[in-house]
């Protein structure tokens, strides 16, 4: 279990983006954080993931401390895959820097042997998003926090992602937290949607 | 045939470093026969026996101008050196730890771009008693500060960027991220500082020379060769002037074409132009 236990976030030290902020996701389990724009979702799933120290709270992976080197079992998707990938990089060396890669995921999520020797800057967003979860679901990962990961693309893009998405992430067992301000989207795939003001289900 | 974008690029680059290594090579293969002064052979405007004439002490002003660009090019390869490393360890200092230490490396940054180089050159190489030395470290010293800038924006904006995080996520360490993400992004700008450096010392030889503060007269170097020839322009000798520092701008733009194209070639959104 993923469990996030009284998490605080301060910028400066003196006034809190949020404060109090606990949450437990069993494997298996969808849960959604529905909230407005600049509430600190994002720095929420990035402390989760990892990303970034809390102020305060502890985040636990079955009762033990995340560790804080080596490989995440808890992977954060971003917004803009754009940002997320190298540049410089090939596609190929982008999804071997998590490992060899898995011909069953990367063939779920549509993904073209010919991509692989293109550049970042050679692909959609759409292809990008698909090669950065691609990339995000190495063999040790157990959660998943997707932060607005489809918020940018079109509808049927975005289906054609969380198909696949979830197709992978059941089959794993795999726990997954959902970041969004698009209720309907979130209560159509999670199993509990989460008011990130105050924590409770909506 | 038809060149696309990508193969024009190649092609200048490498005329322009042809042309270089022809130029340092000949300095090299000559023989210093024709740095004898000949009181036969005064004032000789260019013939086939000298290609780019003689001067007033019936030097042959071919040999004196390649043996003089080889000088420059040791000088500006010796600067640019300095002045590079110098830029990339402050530069990966400032942006790596931040706090006092950029604080501190940020100050002197200020302070070396506020003030007009040239003086800084002309003390550091007084300072030092002039020559060569005088030269490599007064131009080295002195042109850091804007590519040490550039070093430090960009490690900052790569420590944030997010393919770091994910790096870091997938169990990368520290060093791994360094050497894959980190120097091959920082690489381009140091080449290419390197490359635009290059040239700029050298006029920076000829400028310091000229003034007096350079190398010592008997040495063939360009600014030399231009300083002497100033006073023998209103005697018609137009060899003298023209030809030295007509090669001299031939070298440094070759030079500037080299740093140009390398910058497009290295960017990866060129790869299909």
């Amino acid at each position: 279990m993923l469990q996030a236990n009284d998490i605080a976030w301060t910028y400066n030290g003196k006034t809190w983006l949020f404060q109090h902020k606990t949450v437990a996701i069993e494997r298996g389990e969808v849960v959604g954080i529905y909230g407005f724009s600049g509430s600190g979702k994002t720095s929420f799933g990035k402390i989760l993931a990892r990303h970034m120290k809390p102020s305060e709270g502890t985040v636990t992976l079955d009762g033990v401390p995340l560790p804080m080197s080596g490989r995440s079992p808890v992977q954060l998707i971003f917004q803009h895959p754009e940002q997320a990938i190298n540049p410089r990089w090939k596609m190929r060396r982008v999804l071997l820097e998590s490992g060899p890669i898995d011909r069953d995921i990367f063939e779920a999520f549509g993904l073209q042997d010919h991509w692989l020797d293109r550049y970042p800057h050679e692909l959609s967003g759409g292809e990008l998003q698909r090669f950065a979860i691609v990339r995000a679901f190495h063999p040790e990962v157990s959660y998943i926090v997707a932060d607005e990961m489809t918020t940018m693309l079109d509808s049927v893009t975005q289906q054609a992602i969380w198909r696949a998405f979830f197709r992978i992430a059941r089959m794993r067992q795999m726990g997954m937290l959902i970041i969004s301000h698009d209720f309907a989207l979130l209560e159509c795939l999670c199993d509990r949607v989460l008011d990130f003001e105050t924590m409770k289900p909506l | 045939m038809r060149l696309n974008e990508r193969q024009k690029m190649m092609v200048a680059l490498f005329t322009s470093s042809l042309l270089l290594l022809l130029l340092i090579s000949c300095g090299w293969l000559l023989s210093d026969d024709g740095l004898q002064t000949n009181g036969a052979l005064k004032n000789e405007p260019p013939s086939l026996a000298h290609w780019f004439g003689t001067d007033w002490l019936g030097r042959d002003m071919f040999t004196r101008v390649l043996k003089g660009l080889q000088l420059s090019l040791g000088v500006g390869l010796l600067g640019a050196i300095i002045g590079v490393t110098l830029a990339f360890v402050l530069g990966m200092l400032a942006g790596t730890f931040g706090g006092w230490v950029d604080a501190v490396i940020g100050w002197c940054i200020d302070l070396f771009i506020g003030m007009p180089h040239l003086i800084f050159i002309i003390l550091i190489a007084f300072s030092v008693g002039g020559g060569m030395k005088g030269i490599v470290l007064g131009v080295g010293l002195t042109h850091w500060p804007s590519l040490a800038r550039l070093i430090r924006a960009e490690v900052q904006a790569l420590r944030q960027a997010e393919y770091m995080l994910v790096a870091e996520q997938l169990g990368r360490t520290k060093w791994q991220m360094s050497r894959e993400h980190l120097f091959p992004h920082l690489f381009p700008h140091l080449i290419i500082g390197f490359v635009l450096l290059f040239p700029h010392a050298i006029l920076h030889e000829a400028a310091l020379t000229f003034l007096g503060f350079g190398l010592s007269v008997q040495t063939p170097a360009i600014g030399i060769i231009l300083s002497e020839a100033l006073h023998h322009i209103s005697t018609g000798h137009w060899w003298l002037t023209l030809i030295p520092g007509g090669v001299l701008l031939l070298v440094v733009k070759s030079f500037d074409e080299v740093g140009e194209r390398l910058k497009q070639l290295l960017r990866p959104q060129t790869s299909q132009q």
